[in-house]
């Protein structure tokens, strides 16, 4: 069931309303448009509990981040492909609205990516880019890397083996 | 009759039989070697009316002489746009009419006219000079040919009567209608021409082998048979071309049990019979039933009259549309637009952004994603999309036809050159994906090449963006992702070679399977919009 925003009045019913369990994708959905238009999340949040973007268990994806010193680290955990695809571009487009046009992405936690995931990724490459910042992929599991190998991304984005090289990355350019 | 005879008999009926088939094959491949883009807007301009409609039905059902044949053809002329669905219907009721001129010429003498057919048209064959008519003079040498195979069927009927066993079946046939009927349907759906059906009872009655009732009975049931056989043959079509051979099918159907049903209320006594009030009229046994046949088909005609308002209806109930019909149709392009030659090529943009949309569900087979897949069939969508890039490619042959300026032929050349990239481009997605389908799941091989297909599956989807927006980061995007990366793809390839890799057919169908995404890419490369005119 749906839940309208009006109902969404501080981020801890909300964090109680995201932890309850079987809510649909339209459910989630709206709940991250809720989160992401409410004025519960300044700019100058630095990390919120884990976001579920979707309902089904094999392809749950949880979304977090935070930021630091103008630098957006999201750390994504499970599954990025067509089920969570929309969840996870409306989570990123919360976090560049926001002011973060810095972003690491943490992909320690991810074990499958398809397609419909990479195109989400690249819709975070072209936020970024729309607001002249950067983005960091790192710390892939082996088929993600080799995915996104096979995807010649290696020269629109940096590819790094852990967060810290990617934030360090993104310091050395924007100082 | 002696066992000799008989013999010569049942001899002279095979070879009538084999020419007349021979012949109807004939007539069929020539007009498909006729079946050029003027040709077929010739048949879009001869149905522009209802009027037109009906005596183009009549005119195929005379020359292919065959109800199914003229569904199937018609069936394809709608499917590729050339004719409107109703103007379809109503080709496909006169057709039937039309096939019925066959059973008049087998009431006349035809020997000498059939041996002067033969004998010129296969003369004309022989001359170069008129070797571009070759498609012509082959249709004259089927009619020929199927007018030879009447006439010996007709010699060959003549003795037949004075075997037994002949006359045990006419015997039976004459003792039931209803047993008539029946055999007309399971004869229809052997021989596959009511005509030829006709022609032979014609025969047989003329020898006083069987009743004139019985005869028209027999050919009553054939309007059964035809519904049958069209909707057997016809298990493979989709969309308009299925709708058709459904309307054939419900028309003969129709006509049969309302020309069968009248006959057997004549027997009970209830009304005259046609064939009786056409031998009343003074004609002779053979021209009664070729006019009982005529009525019968014509009723086909009647019917669809009488229906017509509610025809499209019930066939879209009967056969709903499915989106792989939906996608074969160009939704932009169209005989008006290619005048404008920018027009024209925006318009074929658009076209070919429909096919990049869809193509990738061709690859759902072999997708590490699941959740991507789809429940429709990659051999229907394929089709679908080939049907679609030959009416694009078709559209710019014609567009070239018109005698544009150098800038503008130049465009078209180009378009043409890009359209022939789409179509090999549809190919290559679907080779990769029947591959990588193949492959049994959790081995390396299938690993490595699921990514292959999910990074073509993005590439796609990245290209149809660039194709159809404006966005420069979708250019930028693109250009990074067909980007010639052949050095990492030989080291795939080595470890792919390598012995712990898999079995040898495994290490096979990856290095297939690796050569078929490159090929993707490279083809995404030349479809890049920086690669346009």
């Amino acid at each position: 069931m749906a839940v309208p925003r009006s109902r969404i009045h501080s981020r801890q019913q909300l964090a109680r309303t995201i932890d309850e369990p079987a809510g649909s994708s339209r459910n989630l959905h709206a709940l991250i448009h809720a989160y992401a238009s409410s004025s519960l999340i300044p700019c100058s949040i630095h990390s919120y509990s884990p976001l579920m973007a979707s309902a089904s268990n094999a392809t749950d994806l949880q979304l977090t981040h935070t930021v630091d010193n103008m630098i957006a680290v999201v750390q994504l955990r499970g599954h990025l492909d067509s089920n969570t695809q929309i969840a996870a571009e409306t989570y990123f487009k919360m976090v560049v609205t926001s002011g973060s046009a810095r972003v690491v992405l943490d992909l320690s936690q991810v074990d499958f990516i398809s397609s419909a995931g990479l195109r989400a990724v690249l819709t975070l490459l072209k936020l970024v880019k729309g607001s002249h910042g950067a983005l960091a992929v790192c710390a892939s599991q082996p088929p993600v890397k080799q995915l996104f190998e096979f995807s010649g991304l290696k020269t629109l984005f940096l590819i790094l083996p852990t967060v810290d090289e990617g934030r360090a990355a993104l310091v050395a350019r924007f100082g | 009759m002696s066992g000799e005879s008989a013999f010569d008999s049942a001899s002279a009926f095979l070879a009538g039989l084999v020419f007349f088939f021979i012949g109807l094959d004939g007539i069929r491949s020539s007009l498909k070697g006729l079946a050029s883009r003027e040709m077929r807007r010739r048949a879009q301009r001869a149905t522009a009316s209802p009027l037109r409609a009906a005596l183009l039905g009549i005119g195929l059902g005379a020359i292919t002489q065959s109800a199914t044949a003229v569904a199937f053809v018609l069936g394809g002329l709608v499917s590729t746009r050339f004719l409107s669905l109703q103007r379809a219907l109503t080709v496909v009721a006169f057709a039937n009419p039309g096939t019925a001129l066959l059973a008049f010429l087998a009431a006349i003498n035809l020997n000498v006219a059939t041996l002067w057919v033969i004998g010129l048209a296969g003369l004309a064959m022989r001359q170069r000079r008129l070797a571009h008519h070759n498609a012509v003079f082959g249709a004259l040498l089927g009619i020929g040919f199927l007018l030879f195979g009447l006439v010996e069927l007709k010699l060959a009927a003549a003795p037949l009567g004075k075997a037994a066993w002949f006359e045990a079946i006419t015997g039976a046939l004459n003792a039931s209608l209803l047993l008539a009927f029946v055999v007309g349907t399971a004869l229809r759906l052997v021989i596959q021409s009511s005509s030829a059906i006709a022609v032979i009872l014609i025969a047989l009655c003329s020898k006083g082998l069987i009743e004139p009732t019985q005869a028209m009975m027999v050919i009553h049931g054939t309007g059964i048979g035809i519904g049958l056989s069209v909707l057997m043959l016809g298990q493979g079509l989709r969309g308009d071309a299925r709708r058709i051979s459904y309307w054939q099918a419900i028309l003969n159907s129709l006509s049969a049990s309302f020309m069968g049903g009248w006959l057997l209320l004549a027997w009970m006594g209830v009304l005259p019979s046609i064939i009786e009030l056409l031998l009343r009229a003074s004609l002779t046994t053979e021209t009664a039933l070729a006019t009982g046949f005529l009525v019968q088909m014509s009723m086909g005609a009647v019917f669809n009259a009488l229906l017509s308002a509610h025809s499209q209806r019930i066939l879209l109930r009967l056969v709903p549309d499915h989106a792989e019909e939906e996608l074969a149709k160009p939704e932009f392009i169209s005989e008006n637009t290619s005048d404008s030659p920018e027009l024209a090529v925006e318009l074929v943009r658009r076209e070919q952004v429909r096919i990049l949309r869809a193509a990738p569900a061709l690859l759902d087979r072999a997708r590490l994603d699941q959740t991507q897949s789809t429940s429709g069939s990659s051999a229907a969508l394929r089709t679908s999309l080939v049907g679609l890039h030959t009416e694009i490619a078709s559209f710019l042959a014609e567009c070239t036809e018109h005698g544009h300026a150098h800038e503008a032929s130049t465009l078209f050349v180009h378009a043409i050159g890009r359209e022939q990239v789409v179509g090999e481009l549809i190919d290559a997605i679907d080779a990769l994906g029947t591959e990588v389908s193949a492959m049994s799941d959790g081995t390396s091989a299938s690993t490595l090449c699921g990514g292959l297909v999910e990074a073509t599956d993005a590439m796609l989807h990245v290209l149809a963006d660039a194709l159809e927006g404006t966005d420069e980061m979708d250019r930028e995007i693109l250009a990074a992702m067909t980007s010639d990366r052949s050095e990492q793809l030989e080291s795939v390839r080595r470890s792919a070679a390598s012995t712990r890799f898999g079995t040898p057919r495994e290490q096979a169908a990856t290095l297939y399977a690796i050569s078929l995404f490159e090929r993707v890419m490279y083809l995404a490369r030349r479809l890049a919009p920086e690669a346009a005119v």
